[in-house]
């Protein structure tokens, strides 16, 4: 493999609260996470709430300060606040439409980044920068509350793509989307990477979004890596119980496929503050065993580039996917 | 059989900067026991189509036309009070966002015990064992512990529940969900379908699901209708309508779905929901349509094609489009 | 602006702004005599054709007065609110954005200020500064310094939470950039609302100390002067007081309408900011 473009090594960040001047559990947003990220990919870090993947993406552009571990971009180490970091990263937030300044215009928005990291010239003009995006150049002299969401989020990206960066990180760019905008985002994912050969970490919950752009998947449970592989492996021979179980919630839009009740996770995603001892998902876990209450499992291989860390991996990995179907 | 529930060319408007219509010639029935699903992105008007049914318009909307029948009374006809009276006892609701949904100020129990209060007055004592029973039936594993708590001590998934336990505390024959599960995380989004579906088993209750999610509705829904800019474009048994999707809007919905298996490849709409204040003339999907032609400037008509209904000039054979199926 | 003037209030307000503005500017143009021309042969003379609004106990033209007044009375109230604006939003800013320690400052200071009524405030600073017009100005200044800060600081409070904020920081925004080019713009709109209910309140204060003599000094002419000189005399000629009321009412009335007609406008345009809901 090529030298990553980002690595990120047994990372752990903690967020410690006060509760009445007394400091209470601290959440545990990040609890060792280890990836690499080759250039020219486009990995999925999917997760639910509490997995951590937002807080990997906050670290990775260096806005929050790791308990524990490293991150390097382009070897270098990652550390808050260095400038050098943003001009190789950067994010586009969840919610597009109030990650844009309200009382700026588009083309300000546009232009800002030069500005602020002082270039001399800006590397890509507004007009170029909405024609990456698919927007009409009319829209700078727009202010955000008179977009769209969809324009929103093409603006968003068009923003972070001002200073030329290496990685974008997209946070759930698909989030509440109409089915239809949804292709096309994720097309223009895929354009982005083929015209500027751009690395992209995409972080959402939505498996199919993540089947549709992704080479790369990495499953997140409670701050750990639970599964990671080309999309193929992960996707249609899945190794860990939770990634089986994530599959399985999907709604498939067929009447005639019902997944089977059993398949489902049951009980509550644990909070992050207090995470079950062991390995994480035991507790909602059909595979569980005695040692998985009382040991965490390791990132194995399973054979090429797919890792798991699951006890019971090649039982799981066993097992059919998809499963069987049952007619109504 | 008489339906439960049966909306008739139901028209709304909005007045906000200019008339807005909202909903146009809506028709839809609800048969006692039976799950509907509708089906629409933004702009398409299923939550005032929801709103409507539970008498929650806002105030810069109108009903300009249609009727509303539930359980065989008018209403639009209704007062308030007696609307209120409908509501929880023949209809209920269950809503997107569960914790903004619930009462911030009131414990679980409190909320459970009103509910119960205000459609079958019961002494305390077994008001509360109700209660314990209601949370037990919608799956929640420890039912005196989350009737003291309040909404934001609850996970979403949990708060879903509860809302649920709200809506069926006074047996109702419907159950309107609008958008139950998009606010939750996928794992549970699907314990909470599997809750719905045990309620309507148990309780031979009539569910009308609205969502965005035909994944959703595929899994739920025995009949689907799928609303495009205000109207009703295609109505069909679940799987009638995914096996043989007529409408041209509902085909390119069901290709736009991303599948689950890698590099599948990714076929979006291409335009945009037309905007509520400048709606095309003739059917509203024309300028997004592969199959559009001069005629589709001309409103298309609601026609039966076996047991589906379709609103397009393709199946209409008075409509005169040439590529027309008999 | 449109959507202002479209409210019967907003039109009102609209107007006496722009009389008042009109009146500052052609001051000299309008007036038959300066403000303090005496004709003792004709005091304290009711409407005439000499003198419109009749005469004060000097023989001066009441309508010269008042008209001359406006330049001296705005000339106070104004910038006061003006520099209770900038250094108040700036000091609310500040608590807002920066460590909990500054706002915790800041906070008590704010609220030492406010626990003092202002016209007390204001006399009891006089007292120990000695009256004059400027020391006037700065005295109203500080009483109303308070008010901004609040909405400043409960406003900057609520936007440093907003995703954008965030965006700015990860593209390298630093403090100065974001508070001017992309807080202050958000909090002008509301604070606006705040100096169009402020001004009438200022204007009255001020038209109160001229009246008890701390204020704008004689013989320079002021409508809390005019009052007072009125109420002296009111047994010889009532026309004092009731041109001079009269002024004050219809000047803070307009004001008044003004801002809740500003306020009435902006609360459709921040509710559109935030995201409230449409037809779906």
């Amino acid at each position: 493999m090529a030298e990553p473009l980002v690595e990120v090594r047994d990372l752990q960040v903690h967020f410690s609260e006060r509760r009445l001047g007394l400091p209470a559990d601290p959440v545990r947003a990040l609890d060792g996470v280890t990836l690499a990220i080759p250039p020219g990919q486009i990995l999925a870090l999917v997760g639910e709430s509490g997995s951590g993947k937002t807080t990997l993406a906050r670290a990775v552009l260096g806005l929050v300060r790791p308990r524990r571990g490293e991150i390097l971009l382009d070897g270098r180490p990652v550390r808050p606040g260095q400038a050098w970091v943003r001009r190789r990263a950067q994010m586009v937030f969840q919610d597009a439409t109030a990650s844009l300044s309200p009382r700026v215009t588009v083309s300000y928005l546009l232009r800002e980044p030069a500005l602020i990291n002082h270039l001399p010239t800006p590397h890509r003009s507004v007009a170029e920068l909405l024609g990456m995006v698919g927007l009409p150049a009319e829209l700078e002299r727009r202010y955000p509350h008179q977009l769209s969401g969809g324009q929103a989020r093409r603006v968003a990206i068009a923003r972070a793509l001002a200073l030329a960066p290496a990685l974008l990180i997209a946070d759930e760019p698909t989030a509440g989307l109409d089915v239809s905008a949804v292709a096309a985002i994720l097309q223009l994912l895929l354009d982005l990477r083929r015209r500027l050969g751009l690395t992209c970490l995409v972080i959402t919950h939505d498996l199919r979004a993540a089947s549709a752009v992704a080479d790369a998947v990495a499953v997140l449970y409670l701050g750990r890596l639970v599964e990671l592989g080309p999309v193929s492996e992960v996707l249609e021979r899945p190794a860990h119980p939770y990634t089986r179980a994530l599959l399985a919630a999907v709604p498939e839009p067929d009447p005639r496929l019902r997944r089977s009740r059993r398949l489902l996770a049951p009980g509550e995603i644990p909070s992050p503050r207090r995470p079950p001892p062991g390995c994480r998902f035991h507790p909602r876990c059909p595979w569980a065993e005695p040692r998985c209450r009382v040991q965490e499992p390791a990132l194995q291989a399973t054979g090429g580039e797919h890792q798991v860390a699951c006890h019971l991996w090649p039982e799981v990995r066993s097992q059919p996917w998809p499963p069987p179907e049952e007619s109504r | 059989m008489t339906a439960l529930l049966r909306v008739e060319g139901l028209e709304v408007v909005y007045h906000a900067g200019g008339r807005l219509p909202a909903l146009r010639e809506v028709d839809l029935e609800v048969a006692p026991g039976e799950v509907v699903g509708v089906v629409g992105e933004s702009g398409c008007g299923k939550s005032t189509l929801a709103q409507s049914l539970l008498g929650l318009l806002p105030a810069n909307a109108e009903v300009t036309a249609g009727r509303i029948e539930l359980a065989g009374r008018d209403l639009l006809a209704l007062g308030e009070e007696e609307r209120r009276r409908l509501r929880g006892a023949v209809a209920s609701a269950v809503f997107q966002d569960p914790v903004a949904s619930l009462n911030p100020v009131l414990t679980v129990r409190t909320q459970l015990r009103d509910v119960q209060r205000a459609h079958r007055p019961l002494p305390r004592q077994q008001l509360e064992q109700r209660a314990v029973e209601l949370l037990a039936q919608v799956g929640i594993a420890d039912p005196e512990r989350v009737l003291g708590r309040y909404p934001h001590q609850l996970s979403g998934g949990m708060c879903q529940r509860v809302m649920i336990a709200l809506a069926i505390a006074a047996s109702p024959q419907l159950l309107i969900a609008d958008e139950p599960t998009s606010a939750l995380d996928v794992t549970i989004a699907a314990q909470i379908v599997e809750v719905l579906r045990q309620q309507r088993e148990e309780r031979g209750m009539a569910i009308l699901l609205i969502s965005h999610d035909l994944g959703l509705v595929a899994q739920l829904c025995e009949r689907v209708l799928i609303m495009y800019a205000g109207q009703v474009v295609e109505e069909a048994g679940v799987e009638e309508l995914f096996a043989r999707p007529r409408h041209p809007y509902t085909q390119a919905l069901l290709a736009a779905i991303p599948s689950l298996r890698p590099h599948a490849g990714l076929r979006g709409i291409p335009g945009r929901v037309p905007s509520l204040s400048a709606l095309p003339p003739g059917c509203s999907f024309a300028d997004r349509c592969p199959h559009a032609v001069p005629v589709c400037r001309r409103p298309a008509r609601a026609v039966k094609v076996a047991s589906a209904r379709v609103r397009c000039h393709l199946y209409d054979p008075e409509a005169g489009h040439p590529g027309a199926h008999g | 602006m449109r959507a202002v003037a479209a409210r019967p209030g907003g039109r009102f307000g609209l107007g006496v702004l722009v009389a008042l503005l009109l009146v500052l500017v052609l001051a000299p143009l309008i007036t038959r005599y300066p403000p303090d021309a005496q004709d003792l042969a004709r005091r304290l003379t009711g409407p005439g054709l000499a003198h419109p609004l009749g005469t004060d106990q000097l023989g001066r033209d009441l309508w010269s007065r008042l008209v001359f007044g406006t330049r001296v009375t705005l000339g106070v109230a104004g910038p006061a609110v003006a520099a209770a604006l900038a250094v108040g939003m700036t000091l609310g800013l500040l608590a807002g954005y920066g460590s909990q320690a500054w706002d915790r400052a800041l906070v008590t200071v704010m609220d030492v200020i406010q626990s003092f009524p202002a016209v007390v405030l204001a006399l009891v600073l006089l007292a120990l500064l000695g009256p004059s017009a400027r020391d006037a100005a700065i005295v109203i200044a500080v009483a109303f310094i308070p008010g901004y800060a609040r909405v400043s600081r409960a406003l900057t409070l609520a936007l440093k939470a907003r995703p954008f904020v965030e965006a700015e920081r990860a593209l390298g925004a630093g403090t100065l950039r974001i508070l001017v080019v992309h807080l202050v713009p958000n909090l002008l709109g509301p604070l606006l609302v705040l100096v169009a209910m402020d001004l009438p309140s200022a204007i009255a204060i001020q038209a109160g100390l001229d009246f008890l003599g701390v204020g704008v000094q004689p013989p320079a002419p002021s409508w809390g002067g005019v009052l007072a000189d009125g109420f002296e005399y009111v047994r010889q000629s009532p026309w004092g007081i009731v041109w001079g009321s009269l002024t004050l009412v219809v000047v803070t009335l307009g004001f008044t309408l003004l801002g809740e007609a500003l306020r009435d406008t902006l609360d459709p345009r921040v509710a559109r900011i935030t995201g409230a809901r449409r037809p779906a």
